[in-house]
């Protein structure tokens, strides 16, 4: 039963590079036969060759945007979080807190970069805040409405032990909440990186973003796709690192 | 009247009514009943009688919608939520609500903790358990590994582990098919002979209440109120005595009170 598994896992694997490599030679192999101008599309080779030759600038930059992401997204989900917990037990609040919640969510956040940048001008902390406020209503909604929605069984169990409030947060409505505030923390992730750059387009000192707009301008396209690939990369490693430690410490339901 | 020490549970003129929305529904009409000290009863009844809330009433729980109580029950005693407080009822119900993320074994823990019990403590006696279910083998097994029956077994140590003088089930087998079911049922009257405990039961399968019960109480449908309490007098263990024209008597006999009772 498991070594099925194992194998299956093996086989989506093995599907998927060999996918995505049909797709870059494909994509090789048309441009060398139809040459296009390098100011509208570039060989994948090329992109392979500058972001080895240019990593020293490009990671210079893709630094500098992750130390907007991580602390902003560190700081939105956390407090998201926290702010779940103070809330979940007043039902009234939190319902009104959710609702109006939902609908700021809808509103296109990012628009804020413009109104943030005004006031708190363009530089990494003006960034952070916007990654945090993003960040902030997927774990605030999410990790609300795992929090007060609990099965009436585990509650009558924990009834029949007299059991305190505080146990019945920590026995039954903390691990039953983790894999979604997990999940949520992933999705986070593809998030933060997608506002950090496209708050950076708004204006700033430096980053990917910025990189990507000059380089752009002066028709380098290399560079433009390196970037991309660097931010692909620092995504991915973001991402399995979290799915890694969701495998390994919450286990029993994963997604 | 007995002396009512050896009586572990008593309702006496229980009446339930709900209260929701100015419309009254009564429920429970003019309760009367005991169970003795390791006794093994139960409980039959139509569906929708009102069995879950008796069960509800006599565990401490909270009922669903607000309910005027009329009369009184005792365990040991005690009244429901003080005899829940001290630990004297253990609860087995519908759903074998087993945490996911625990093991068996920290499943069977879980109370334990809740009381606040030493770690060495907690170990011993959760040992003991496994021992005693014969699940030592899956200790470490997630519970939704376990099949359906395995799974109220460890709901049923999760119950015992502290201890509580009277075990209250709600159609615990249910869910169970047949053959597992007579399987739980064999184990439960195996688990009650070597625990000593009083337990109440709650069916709606006639077979199973005879095979299990030295009592059955038939409940009338809605408002219920006890209509027949049948005393069987067969001895353990009753897997001897499936064939006997006495067993089949009994059924019968459950059978027909439970058509008057629906009436």
């Amino acid at each position: 039963m498991k070594l099925l598994s194992n194998n299956k896992k093996k086989n989506t694997l093995l599907i998927s590079m060999i996918s995505l490599s049909t797709f870059f030679l494909l994509w090789e192999l048309l441009l060398t036969l139809f040459p296009v101008s390098e100011t509208i599309i570039i060989k994948p080779s090329q992109i392979l060759k500058a972001s080895i030759t240019d990593y020293d600038i490009i990671g210079r930059e893709l630094i500098y945007t992750i130390t907007e992401i991580i602390p902003g997204w560190f700081l939105g989900n956390i407090i998201g979080f926290l702010s779940a917990i103070l809330l979940y037990k007043r039902k009234n609040i939190s319902k009104i807190f959710v609702n109006s919640s939902v609908i700021l969510n809808a509103i296109p956040l990012i628009a804020l970069s413009a109104i943030i940048g005004g006031i708190m001008g363009l530089g990494r902390d003006s960034k952070i805040l916007i990654i945090s406020i993003i960040s902030f209503f997927p774990m605030f909604i999410i990790t609300l409405q795992e929090f007060t929605n609990i099965q009436e069984n585990h509650l009558d169990l924990m009834n029949s032990y007299s059991s305190s409030k505080k146990d019945l947060f920590k026995k039954i409505v903390l691990p039953k909440s983790l894999p979604s505030v997990m999940n949520t923390l992933k999705v986070g992730v593809i998030t933060a990186i997608f506002t950090a750059i496209s708050s950076e387009f708004f204006g700033g000192y430096g980053g990917i973003g910025i990189f990507i707009l000059t380089k752009k301008g002066l028709y380098n396209l290399e560079l433009v796709w390196a970037s991309i690939l660097y931010v692909t990369l620092f995504g991915s490693i973001f991402y399995f690192t979290l799915e890694l430690f969701q495998k390994r410490f919450i286990g029993w339901k994963h997604t | 009247m007995d002396n009512i020490q050896s009586k572990t549970l008593i309702a006496k003129n229980l009446t339930a009514t709900f209260t929701d929305n100015c419309k009254h529904l009564k429920v429970l009409q003019n309760i009367n009943f005991s169970v003795k000290e390791k006794q093994f009863v139960s409980i039959i009844g139509p569906s929708g009688c009102g069995k879950s809330t008796l069960f509800r009433l006599i565990s401490g729980l909270p009922t669903k919608d607000t309910c005027e109580i009329e009369g009184e029950i005792r365990i040991g005693g005690m009244k429901p939520e003080t005899a829940c407080r001290n630990r004297e009822i253990g609860l087995i119900l519908q759903k074998p609500t087993l945490l996911e993320w625990r093991t068996v074994e920290s499943n069977i823990e879980l109370p334990l903790e809740i009381i606040g019990y030493k770690k060495e403590k907690r170990r011993e006696i959760v040992k003991k358990l496994l021992k005693l279910l014969d699940l030592t083998e899956y200790a470490e097994y997630r519970p939704t590994k376990l099949s359906g029956g395995m799974q109220q077994k460890v709901s049923i140590g999760r119950a015992l582990a502290y201890d509580p003088e009277l075990l209250l089930m709600d159609e615990p087998f249910g869910a169970l098919d047949e053959i597992n079911r007579r399987k739980m049922d064999i184990e439960i009257l195996d688990i009650w002979k070597k625990t000593n405990k009083t337990i109440l039961f709650i069916t709606h399968s006639i077979e199973e209440a005879v095979f299990l019960s030295q009592k059955i109480i038939v409940l009338t449908k809605k408002p219920s109120t006890v209509h027949k309490i049948i005393n069987i007098d067969l001895p353990y263990p009753r897997k001897k005595v499936v064939d006997t024209p006495k067993y089949f008597k009994y059924i019968t006999e459950t059978r027909n009170t439970l058509n008057e009772a629906t009436k």
